[in-house]
């Protein structure tokens, strides 16, 4: 580093971030993870039921039952 | 005879940034992030705090700078160093942040001039860094950002061309004119104290 800016070193303030910052972080993290679990089982289900009901409705000769 | 092979599991800690980067948009494990947050969270929230002069909103700010992070790590491209990359999300974030109270820096349109690579910044040297400090708010945000990354975060001419979308050339001229806008402020200021003191001292004779 060029000895002529370390004045710009000097400027910088000599504090410590407040450790709750990461704590808060982490459960953010976990918390966007899980919903995005939650979600992906629903939908799944959602699909699940979906094709079980249009199978239902179809016969077993391949025709509708409508 | 029996011979175990024995894996021995990597030091993360000696992993440099990028490769912890892989590793979590690999593996979404939070030890890589929290190893990158551990490295960098002191000095994100040191630069918020020379913006915003406030701790409360100064935390508010890294929290939401390494919030972004995590969002955007996949996309980091290693195009630069990840350092880079962070303190320019940190400058980007506060300045959008605080830019609502302050006026708007111009945009020049730059002309394509040689700009040599070190102008004579030995003033600099002699300069105190409380009042370097107070000159430098009255710069643009836009400039303070530029100022801090080149000779605070040593970020080089050529990284920086790329996160600004610049060419090298364009970035040396707005150097060049920060600083010279910032001498100008620094001697305002050293001025501005010079008479001040000789108003002081003056009226002490004068009562005398």
């Amino acid at each position: 580093m060029d000895a002529r800016y370390t004045v710009f070193k000097q400027i910088e303030p000599d504090a410590q971030c407040p450790p709750a910052v990461k704590n808060e972080l982490i459960a953010e993290i976990a918390l966007i993870r899980n919903s995005l679990t939650v979600v992906e089982v629903y939908v799944d289900d959602l699909f699940g039921v979906a094709s079980a009901m249009l199978a239902a409705l179809v016969s077993p000769t391949g025709q509708s039952e409508l | 005879m029996i011979t175990a092979k024995v894996t021995v599991a990597p030091d993360i800690r000696r992993m440099s940034d990028e490769e912890l980067v892989r590793l979590y948009v690999d593996t979404q494990s939070n030890r890589y992030f929290e190893l990158l947050y551990s490295r960098y969270n002191d000095k994100v929230y040191r630069k918020c705090l020379m913006f915003t002069k406030d701790p409360m909103k100064a935390e508010d700010f890294t929290h939401d700078i390494f919030f972004r992070l995590i969002v955007r790590l996949s996309s980091f491209k290693e195009q630069s160093k990840f350092s880079t990359w962070l303190f320019s999300i940190t400058y980007n974030y506060c300045t959008d942040q605080l830019r609502a109270a302050r006026r708007k820096g111009e945009v020049l349109v730059e002309e394509e001039m040689e700009v040599p690579d070190e102008d004579n910044d030995s003033e600099f040297e002699e300069m105190e860094a409380k009042r370097l400090q107070v000159a430098l708010n009255q710069l643009t945000m836009e400039e303070q950002s530029l100022l801090l990354m080149k000779y605070q975060d040593d970020v080089s001419i050529r990284e920086l061309a790329q996160l600004h979308n610049l060419t090298e050339s364009a970035v040396k001229m707005r150097l060049k004119r920060a600083k010279e806008k910032l001498r100008n402020r620094y001697i305002e200021t050293v001025i501005f104290v010079t008479i001040l003191i000789a108003k002081v001292a003056a009226s002490f004779k004068f009562l005398r």
